[in-house]
C-alpha cells in the first residue's frame, strides 16, 4: 500500500507542475503598468528616473521585466552597465535613467564600468564620471566640485580607481566582511561603504546567517545604505520583526540579484532558463517566497498562515458533519424505502443537493442575523447541506444495491439478525463508494467555504480573497489558487488510499496498475 | 449502452425526470417570451393613431420616452388617443424607480432593488441571461471536452498522456477558486470572460468521462470491423465511436447547465464580474448582503435559482439512470 501511495505521490508531481502553470497563466493575465501608458507619459517618464524606476520596479514584482519561458540574452549587472554607458555617450532620451540606474547599481558596476571608459569619446566619459557623482557621495567620499573644471569628475574616479580597484575583488570583499562581523569599528564600516553594492552578496549571506541582534543590525544598515532602501534593522528588533525584514531583503535579492552579480560560464546557461517569469515565479512560490500583498503590505506567506487553516479547518469540519450524518440518514431512506416517509426524504435530499450554497448562507444569516465566530455552528451547518443531501443520497442508493446482493441474500438465509445483516454486512459495503466521494466532495466544500466566510464575515481565506479582488492583490489571489490545488491533490491521493485500505477489492486494483 | 433515441425514450416514461423536463421548457419559454411578463413599453399599443406592435422589443424612437407609465397617464388625460395592450409588469430589468428596496406590491410583485429596479422584471429577464450563458458555455466545453477526450482515447500514445496530465491538473484545481481568481485578475472581467474561464476549467473533466468511454467503446467488435472494412480512423471516431460513448457527455452537459447557471449566480452575488449590463439572479440577491431584512431580494430569484438547478438535476438523474441499465435495475 506504501507502494501505490508513493507511486500516487509521484504522478502528483507533475500534476503540480501542470498546476503551476495555469496559476502562471493566470498571472500573466495580470495587467502590466507599463503598457498602460500613451507615448507622452513614456516620454515624461524618461525625464523623471525617479518615476520611471518606481514603474520598473512594481514590474519586475511581478517579473514582467523577464521574457515567460526563455531567456536568450539574460542580463547581468555587466550587461546593464554596458547599456547604460552607450546612453550616456549617445546622450539620448533614455541619458537621465541610464544616469540614474548606474548610481543604483554603485560599486558592483564599478568593475565593468572603468576600463570601458576609455573607449568612450572624452565628452561621453565626462557625462558617465559626472552621472557618478552621487554614487561617490554615498560612499562618503568628497565630491569634487565640477563647476570650475569639467574634467574634476573623471580625475576623481581615475584616482579613485587606481586606489581602491584591488579592494573590489571576491576576496578582498569576504575578508573585509568577515573582519566587520568580528568586531565593528568605523574604519571597517567605511571600508565596506566605499565597496558599496559590489559586497552585496556576502553582506546579505552574512545577514541571513548570525543570529546576533547587534551584527544583523550592522549588516542590514549596511545593506540599507548600499541600496537606498528601507533602513537598519534595530538592535532590540523583536523576533517577528526580524523575520520580517529578512524575509524582504531575501525577496528583493531574488528579484535584483543580475544588477549586482555578473554571470559568466554555467551561471550563464542557467539563466536563460532561470532568468524567466516562469522560472523565478515557481522558485519564488515553491520557497515561500510570496511577496508582499498589494492591499496592505503584508508578507503574503504570513497572511496565508493566518488565514489558510480558518478555511481549512471549516471544511474538515463540515466535510465531517456531512459524513457522520450522510451514513445514518442514507441508511433511515433505504430502510423506509417505499413508504410515505420515503418520498418526504428523497424530495427533501434532492433539494438538499441542489440547493445553492450562497443563498443557503445568506438565508441563514439573514435569518439567525449572526455575525460572529460564536454562531460557528450556523455557517458550518450552511456549508455541509449540500454535502450531506449528495452523500445521503449516494448512500442510500449505494445500500439499496448491496441489499440486494447475493451474500446479503445468504446471509440471510443462514439466520443473521436484522442488526447483523445491517451492519456487517450491508453498511461496510455501502460506506465504501462513499468514501470515494470525499476527494470529489472537497474542493466543492472549499468553493463553498469561500462564498460563506463572505457571507458571515468570517476572515479566512475566501474573506481575503474578495477584499484582494478590490484592491487587484495578485500576490495573494496567485498564493490562494495554488494552496488550494495542493491541498486538493493532496486529499484525492489520500480518498483513493483511504479506499483502498479500506477495500480489499480496490486495494488489488490499485496494486496491479495505474488507476484507469 | 443503448442508442441515444432509446435513453430519451426511456426518459420520457420517468416521471419525475419528465416534470424537470417540464420545468425546463417553461423556463425556456419564460426566457423567449421575457417582454411579455415585464417589459417598459406595451406589447401592442396604438398612439395618437400609430399602431406599434411589439414596442418591447423594438424600441421604435418616436416611442422614446414614452413607457407604459406616461402612456396611462396620456390616456387618462386624453382618452381614446391611446390604445396599448400592457405586459404583466409595467417596468422594464434596467429601469429605476424612486421607489427603492419597495417590498412587493401591486406595482412591484417581487418588491424592488436598491436601485429602484424591479425585482420580478429583472428575475424573468434573468432566466434569458442565465439560462442563455449556461447552455452556450456548457455546449462549449462538452464540444471541446469531448473531442480531446475522443481524440486521446481512441488514439492514445502521447496525446493521451497529455491529455491525462491535463485533466489530472484541473482536477486538482477546485474550479470556484480558479473562476473566481480569475475573474478577479482580469481588468475588466465580463461575461465574455467568465465563459472562456468556465469553458477552460470545466473541459477537463468531460474529457476525462469521454475518453473512459471511448476507450471501452474502441475495443468492441463492431470498431474492428468498421476498421477492417478499411474505414479511416477519422470515420470511425466519428461514424462508430463517438456516437455510441457520448452518453457520459450528455449526462454531464446536463449536470454542468445547472452547475453553470450556480457559478454565475455566485459569482454575481459576490459581485464579482459583470455588473449592470444584463438582468442576473445574483446581482439581485447581492443587494441582500446590505439589507439582510429585504426578504424580497432573495426569496424569488432565490426560488428561480433552485427551480433551475433542481429541473436539471431531475433530467440528468433521468438521462444517467435511462443510459445506466445497471442503475434501472436498482431503482426498480
Amino acid at each position: 500500500m506504501l507502494r501505490y501511495t508513493l507511486r500516487r505521490a509521484l504522478w502528483a508531481v507533475p500534476t503540480l507542475f501542470g498546476v503551476s502553470f495555469v496559476v502562471f497563466l493566470l498571472t500573466t493575465l495580470f495587467p502590466d503598468p507599463a503598457t498602460r501608458l500613451s507615448l507622452q507619459e513614456r516620454e515624461a517618464l524618461l525625464r523623471t528616473p525617479q518615476a520611471h524606476f518606481a514603474l520598473e520596479e512594481r514590474r519586475r514584482g511581478l517579473f514582467l521585466d523577464l521574457p515567460r519561458v526563455v531567456n536568450v540574452v539574460p542580463r547581468d549587472v555587466r550587461v546593464v552597465t554596458e547599456e547604460c554607458l552607450l546612453h550616456l555617450q549617445l546622450d539620448d532620451n533614455e541619458g537621465p535613467v541610464a544616469a540614474n540606474t548606474l548610481v543604483r547599481l554603485g560599486g558592483a558596476a564599478l568593475p565593468h564600468l572603468m576600463p570601458r571608459l576609455d573607449a568612450l569619446d572624452p565628452e561621453g566619459r565626462r557625462r558617465v564620471s559626472r552621472a557618478l557623482l552621487p554614487l561617490a557621495a554615498r560612499m562618503g567620499l568628497e565630491v569634487p566640485d565640477t563647476t570650475t573644471d569639467p574634467d574634476a569628475a573623471l580625475l576623481f574616479w581615475r584616482r579613485f580607481w587606481d586606489d581602491r580597484s584591488t579592494d573590489f575583488t571576491a576576496p578582498a570583499v569576504r575578508r573585509s566582511v568577515a573582519r566587520f562581523a568580528q568586531k565593528a569599528t568605523p574604519a571597517r564600516q567605511r571600508e565596506l561603504e566605499i565597496l558599496d553594492t559590489y559586497a552585496l552578496p556576502e553582506l546579505l549571506a552574512a545577514a541571513l546567517e548570525t543570529n546576533d541582534p547587534e551584527v544583523r543590525a550592522r549588516f542590514t544598515g549596511l545593506l540599507a545604505h548600499a541600496t537606498q532602501r528601507s533602513a537598519a534593522l534595530p538592535v532590540d528588533a523583536s523576533a517577528a520583526e526580524a523575520r520580517r525584514a529578512l524575509a524582504d531583503w531575501r525577496s528583493w535579492w531574488f528579484i535584483h540579484e543580475p544588477d549586482f552579480v555578473e554571470r559568466e560560464g554555467t551561471a550563464r546557461v542557467a539563466a536563460t532558463l532561470g532568468d524567466t517569469r516562469y522560472a523565478k515565479w515557481t522558485v519564488g512560490a515553491a520557497t515561500g517566497q510570496l511577496g508582499l500583498s498589494t492591499r496592505d503590505n503584508e508578507p503574503v506567506y504570513a497572511k496565508l498562515k493566518e488565514r489558510a487553516p480558518v478555511t481549512f479547518v471549516m471544511t474538515f469540519l463540515a466535510m465531517l458533519l456531512a459524513f457522520t450524518l450522510a451514513v445514518p440518514i442514507g441508511a433511515f431512506a433505504a430502510w423506509r424505502r417505499g413508504r410515505a416517509w420515503n418520498r418526504v426524504i428523497t424530495a427533501a435530499l434532492f433539494v438538499g443537493y441542489s440547493l445553492p450554497t450562497f443563498w443557503v448562507a445568506q438565508v441563514l444569516f439573514s435569518l439567525a442575523k449572526v455575525r460572529s465566530y460564536a454562531g460557528v455552528a450556523v455557517p458550518l451547518v450552511a456549508l455541509a447541506i449540500t454535502s450531506l443531501a449528495t452523500l445521503s443520497r449516494h448512500q442510500r442508493s449505494s445500500l439499496l444495491e448491496v441489499i440486494h446482493a447475493d451474500y446479503v441474500r445468504t446471509a440471510r438465509a443462514k439466520g443473521a439478525s436484522a442488526m447483523r445483516l445491517a451492519l456487517v454486512h450491508a453498511l461496510r459495503n455501502a460506506v465504501l463508494p462513499t468514501v470515494t466521494l470525499a476527494g470529489f466532495q472537497f474542493p466543492a466544500l472549499l468553493g463553498g467555504a469561500f462564498v460563506i466566510e463572505e457571507v458571515f464575515s468570517i476572515r479566512g481565506m475566501g474573506w481575503e480573497t474578495l477584499r484582494a479582488i478590490e484592491a487587484h492583490d495578485t500576490a495573494w489571489i496567485v498564493a490562494t489558487v495554488l494552496l488550494s490545488a495542493a491541498v486538493t491533490t493532496v486529499m484525492l491521493i489520500a480518498s483513493d488510499v483511504a479506499l483502498g485500505l479500506l477495500d480489499p477489492r480496490v486495494r488489488e486494483r490499485q496494486l496491479r496498475g495505474r488507476p484507469a | 449502452m443503448g442508442s441515444l433515441s432509446h435513453a430519451l425514450h426511456r426518459l420520457t416514461e420517468r416521471r419525475l425526470a419528465r416534470w424537470g423536463a417540464l420545468a425546463l421548457a417553461l423556463l425556456s419559454l419564460v426566457a423567449i417570451l421575457a417582454e411579455l411578463f415585464a417589459s417598459d413599453y406595451p406589447l401592442l399599443c396604438s398612439v395618437d393613431g400609430v399602431v406599434y406592435v411589439l414596442p418591447a422589443v423594438t424600441h421604435p424612437r418616436s416611442l422614446t420616452g414614452r413607457d407604459n407609465a406616461r402612456l396611462a397617464e396620456q390616456s387618462v388625460e386624453r382618452p381614446g388617443s391611446v390604445f396599448a395592450v400592457y405586459p404583466v409588469v409595467r417596468h422594464g430589468p434596467t429601469s429605476e424607480s424612486p421607489a427603492r428596496l419597495a417590498p412587493p406590491s401591486a406595482e412591484h410583485p417581487f418588491g424592488t432593488d436598491s436601485r429602484g429596479r424591479d425585482v420580478f422584471a429583472q428575475t424573468i429577464h434573468g432566466v434569458r441571461t442565465q439560462l442563455g450563458f449556461a447552455l452556450l458555455t456548457v455546449c462549449a466545453y462538452v464540444a471541446l471536452g469531448a473531442f480531446i477526450g475522443a481524440t486521446a482515447g481512441y488514439f492514445g500514445g502521447t496525446i493521451d498522456f497529455f491529455t491525462e496530465r491535463v485533466t489530472d491538473t484541473m482536477s486538482a484545481i477546485p474550479s470556484f477558486v480558479l473562476i473566481l481568481c480569475v475573474q478577479a485578475a482580469l481588468p475588466h472581467p465580463n461575461l465574455e470572460t467568465l465563459f472562456v474561464t468556465v469553458v477552460a476549467a470545466r473541459f477537463a473533466e468531460v474529457a476525462r468521462l469521454v475518453r473512459v468511454e471511448v476507450v471501452d467503446v474502441s475495443t468492441r467488435d463492431y470498431v474492428l470491423a468498421a476498421r477492417a472494412l478499411g474505414a479511416s480512423p477519422l470515420r470511425v471516431l466519428l461514424r462508430h465511436v463517438l456516437p455510441n460513448a457520448r452518453g457520459q457527455a450528455i449526462v454531464s452537459a446536463t449536470f454542468g447547465l445547472g452547475a453553470v447557471v450556480l457559478l454565475e449566480a455566485q459569482l454575481d452575488f459576490l459581485r464579482v464580474g459583470d455588473r449592470g449590463r444584463f438582468a442576473s439572479w445574483g446581482q439581485v440577491m447581492s443587494d441582500v448582503r446590505d439589507r439582510p431584512d429585504a426578504y424580497w431580494l432573495l426569496l424569488f430569484p432565490g426560488l428561480f435559482l433552485l427551480a433551475t438547478v433542481v429541473a436539471t438535476n431531475l433530467v440528468g438523474e433521468g438521462l444517467r439512470d435511462a443510459l445506466d441499465p445497471r442503475a434501472r435495475s436498482k431503482r426498480a
